[in-house]
């Protein structure tokens, strides 16, 4: 009987295919020295588009009403409550303030407060459908970098170089701008926390060596640093402590290197005119705009940009074309940069805020003009990377309350961010207290490969 | 032989006859079971001997069918040994129902047997007591002594056990007897030794039986096995076929992508749109599913993969000899996947998204272990990973590396110039030699030398690379125009030069 035969054959098979996927999720030690746990990884699990990312966070939450969203029962409706939501909503519809427009060849409709983005859009994917699991800007913060709801987890940022390291050994894997926010290496090794330069003024404080320090003092600490680490972590077998020893060493480096990076006085001027460092209005955003290609240039793995004050209760009307303007020609400068120079083919960009803006005018209750948090449907700019050019994704209903099509929640979105990089998120795990942590947090979530082109 | 051969081929005809007439049977037995006025007897008992003309005859063309006509085989075996066993049925239904008093010695000596059998059984069962209770006299002699100065010292107590023994002892033997009560009651009330209906209907049922389940053998093996559900409205499907239906959760995307290009080279030519052998079409998702031929998270009960595995020549496998495309242990594996239930995600996660031509290449390249590769990467600066795990395909940066280390990293990357298909020399600055040695990464597809030193002599010697798709020269010195570069090497797909004269 042949029966015995193909169950072996069957047994060889499906064990054969279990096994493969359980030696591609194998950590792969040290690859890059006796002493380091990571990368954790030595190759890819998919083909990596990607071998950076720019996260630019509006923090806040980006109005979709007053940039992708134009919803035409709001003109119709507005200032009225609409029996839809009644007993939900005390507030009244608020028609989407600014003028809208198709642009580019792919025709998006975007609000005219983006004159220089309209430029680049068909460059660009935008996800009208971004959800969050919380409502509020701490804890969607939170679910937007670590997949979780408390904020003791590790930021994606350290996790993408705990997974692959970085690539410049004169410079952190993980750099943020603007922001000192959401960039914890929660339980992951202590140097893979991101590292926070300032781009007006000095980078880092205390980035300079003291005079009364000699420069072979200084080598030789950060050495005698390290030799004690190494010392415990042979003794007790823990190398958790090695971190300690390699934060000291970077620190030691980012001396000579942070400088050469960040000094923008190298770049031409028609760039510098480009990324509006010329104008108050664009300064801020294009200095770490381009800080952030010279750092992705130099080798830097992961660079977060935050924008803060997109929180638009009110003032959209008055403070919103301000944030608007801030980040418009910048953007588009960055993406032009990048596309110029190559690095958009192996560059993921990310533009996005925590969470969405309700179709309703908040400022009927504070005054002026604003909208409310609204965690079911929000904006994400993402280009580079292979990612589809001049695309929509996502569908929302008629008033862009909630999203009726193709979601992304945050973890989707991080999960697809790790994919570009040729992460598979479920087999970028680590143990801690009995649980197996990953970067996109519990329950289920997916790549969203249709992003992809 | 030829006219058997001829004859034999009648079988599929033949068999109708014993299929038509032993249901007839059983409903005029079931109808003067009924109504024992209507005196059918006589019209029973001719179509039964019908019937087993009719079965013979089947049986005979059957077994002439797979003697002369080459048929074989698992299934067929099943059904020849079928067919054997209607046949014997039949006959002894046959003459069960002619000689009735046959049947009633029948009963009789059964239960002469039967009642025999119990009273051997019960005696060494009595024997085997006896026995055993010696034994455990044997063993009890301590306890028994207890008793014993426990009768004398606590007189009370030991009275209440005895007690209690004595009342468990009762029930003991009350409920030996009682079973031995229904044995008899099973041997001599139902099988009713003055009866013999009970023989002659149990043989036809039988007989009915079988010849129905042999025919939906021969139906299976003749028509396709889902030749009677293969139109059964859906909702009725779901309610009786959960298990056969549940194909239909295996991933479409899956299929579509991995498991069609393997069912197009190797089946389709008999199982698609030109042929449907066995009724089987193979050439859609809808129709692999709805064949049954397939179960979700079931490789073992699924037919499909049976065929596909038994050896290459036995009559079942599939495709047949000198016929079809064998598969292939991949195409296996990627079945074997699809069934378990895995998605197109995890599959591709498996292979990394890697396209079939970079599979075959890296196949050919020299291996390199985890223990190299991390080696490779002890020289500070020097990025080497693999482009997807277990392949040996390289992704390499050297731009991180200091001037003084170039020499010994391209030295260390000499064996493996090969494997690198994506290279990263951005803001080095090489000698000439050195970007000759670059150019020998033969199998570059993605060369990144933004800000080097590279200029248009040292340009040249990257000419030879024919897998090139993607060249950044942005800010180098490079005097060249977009057009010549294209000419040079025709296979780019993105040329990256100074701002002006960018274009992908």
């Amino acid at each position: 009987m042949k029966r015995r035969q193909l169950l072996q054959h069957l047994a060889l098979y499906s064990g054969g295919a279990a096994l493969g996927l359980n030696l591609l999720g194998q950590r792969v030690l040290a690859s890059a020295g006796a002493d380091a746990q990571y990368p954790i990884f030595s190759g890819h699990h998919f083909l990596p588009r990607a071998k950076r990312v720019l996260f630019i966070w509006q923090q806040g939450g980006m109005s979709p009403y007053e940039s992708f969203e134009n919803k035409s029962i709001l003109y119709r409706l507005n200032d009225t409550s609409p029996a839809k939501y009644k007993g939900q909503c005390s507030v009244a519809c608020l028609k989407p303030i600014y003028p809208f427009a198709p642009q580019g060849q792919s025709g998006i409709e975007m609000s005219d407060r983006f004159p220089h983005l309209a430029g680049v859009i068909d460059e660009m994917t935008v996800i009208k459908t971004l959800q969050n699991f919380a409502p509020a800007h701490p804890q969607a913060s939170n679910f937007l970098f670590t997949g979780e709801r408390l904020n003791d987890k590790p930021s994606l940022g350290a996790w993408v170089n705990y997974a692959l390291g970085s690539d410049n050994p004169h410079l952190p894997g993980f750099v943020s701008l603007g922001g000192a926010d959401n960039i914890s290496n929660g339980f992951l090794p202590s140097d893979l926390h991101g590292v926070y330069f300032e781009t007006e003024g000095n980078a880092l404080d205390f980035l300079e060596r003291p005079e009364r320090i000699s420069a072979a003092q200084q080598r030789s600490a950060v050495e005698q640093v390290a030799q004690l680490d190494r010392l415990y972590a042979g003794r007790s077998g823990d190398t958790k402590g090695l971190a300690h020893g390699n934060v000291f060493e970077l620190a030691h480096k980012m001396q000579s290197s942070i400088p050469a990076v960040l000094n923008l006085d190298d770049e031409p001027d028609y760039l510098r005119e480009d990324y509006g460092l010329n104008d108050d209005a664009t300064k801020t955003m294009g200095t770490n705009l381009l800080s952030a290609r010279r750092l992705l240039e130099s080798g830097i793995r992961f660079v977060r940009v935050t924008d803060p004050g997109w929180d638009h209760h009110s003032g959209l009307d008055t403070q919103f074309p301000v944030k608007a303007r801030g980040i418009d020609r910048p953007l588009s400068a960055l993406i032009r940069d990048l596309k110029q120079r190559g690095m958009l083919d192996d560059t993921l960009v990310v533009v996005a805020g925590e969470f969405g803006r309700t179709p309703f005018n908040e400022g009927k209750i504070i005054g002026g003009f604003g909208r409310g948090h609204n965690p079911d449907a929000g904006i994400v700019l993402l280009a580079g990377a292979g990612i589809r050019k001049g695309s929509v994704y996502g569908e929302t209903d008629e008033f862009g309350f909630d999203t009726v099509k193709d979601p992304v929640n945050v973890n989707d979105l991080n999960a697809t961010i790790l994919y570009a990089l040729g992460i598979d998120h479920m087999r970028l795990t680590y143990e801690l207290g009995g649980r197996t942590f990953k970067p996109t947090g519990v329950g289920e979530c997916r790549v969203v490969r249709e992003l992809f082109a | 032989m030829n006219l058997l051969a001829f004859l034999s081929d009648f079988h599929p005809v033949a068999v109708h006859f014993p299929i038509a007439l032993l249901p007839t049977v059983a409903l005029l037995a079931l109808y003067q079971r009924l109504r024992p006025e209507a005196q059918l007897g006589s019209a029973i008992r001719s179509l039964l001997w019908l019937a087993l003309l009719a079965c013979v005859c089947a049986m005979l063309l059957g077994l002439g069918n797979r003697a002369f006509n080459g048929h074989g085989g698992e299934e067929v075996n099943s059904h020849a040994i079928l067919g054997i066993a209607t046949t014997v049925s039949v006959m002894l239904a046959a003459f069960l129902y002619q000689f009735p008093h046959w049947a009633l010695l029948l009963t009789r000596g059964l239960v002469r047997v039967s009642g025999l059998a119990l009273r051997i059984g019960w005696g060494v069962f009595r024997a085997l007591w006896i026995i055993v209770r010696a034994l455990l006299r044997f063993v009890l002699i301590p306890v028994r002594l207890l008793l014993w100065c426990s009768a004398r010292l606590l007189p009370k107590v030991h009275a209440g056990l005895e007690v209690r023994r004595q009342a468990f002892a009762l029930r003991a033997k009350q409920a030996a007897a009682r079973i031995r009560y229904r044995l008899h009651t099973v041997i001599f009330e139902y099988l009713r030794p003055d009866g013999s209906l009970w023989w002659q209907n149990g043989a036809l049922a039988t007989s009915v039986v079988l010849v129905l389940a042999t025919g939906l053998y021969g139906a299976n093996l003749s028509h396709g096995e889902d030749h009677l559900t293969r139109n059964m409205p859906q909702a009725l499907r779901t309610l009786l076929l959960e298990d056969q239906l549940s194909g239909s959760q295996l991933d479409q995307a899956y299929f579509e992508k991995e498991v069609q290009p393997v069912l197009r080279r190797s089946c389709v030519k008999c199982h698609g749109d030109q042929k449907q052998k066995k009724n089987l079409r193979l050439d859609s998702y809808a129709a692999v599913v709805g064949s049954g031929v397939v179960k979700y998270q079931n490789p073992e009960g699924s037919e499909l993969l049976r065929r596909l595995l038994l050896p290459r020549d036995h009559t079942a496998a599939m495709p047949p000899l000198h016929k079809g495309r064998p598969l292939q242990a991949d195409d296996i594996t990627v079945v074997v996947h699809w069934l378990q239930g895995h998605s197109l995600e995890s599959l591709v996660s498996q292979t990394g998204g890697l396209a079939p031509e970079l599979k075959a290449l890296a196949r050919q390249l020299p291996a390199i272990d985890e223990k190299r590769l991390s080696e490779l990467n002890t020289l500070e600066g020097l990025r080497v990973r693999r482009l997807v795990n277990n392949y040996d395909l390289l992704t390499v940066n050297l731009s991180h590396v200091a001037p003084i280390h170039i020499e010994a990293a391209l030295n260390r990357l000499a064996p493996y110039a090969v494997n690198v298909l994506y290279l990263d020399a951005s803001n080095l600055q090489l000698t000439a030699t050195q970007w000759q040695r670059l150019s020998g990464f033969g199998n570059l597809q993605r060369l990144n030398l933004k800000s080097s030193n590279i200029g248009t002599a040292e340009i040249q010697y990257f000419k030879p690379l024919a897998q090139l798709q993607w060249l950044n020269l942005f800010s180098t010195g490079v005097a060249l125009s977009v057009a010549e570069i294209r000419a040079m090497m025709p296979g780019l797909n993105n040329i990256y030069l100074s701002a002006a004269e960018s274009e992908s």
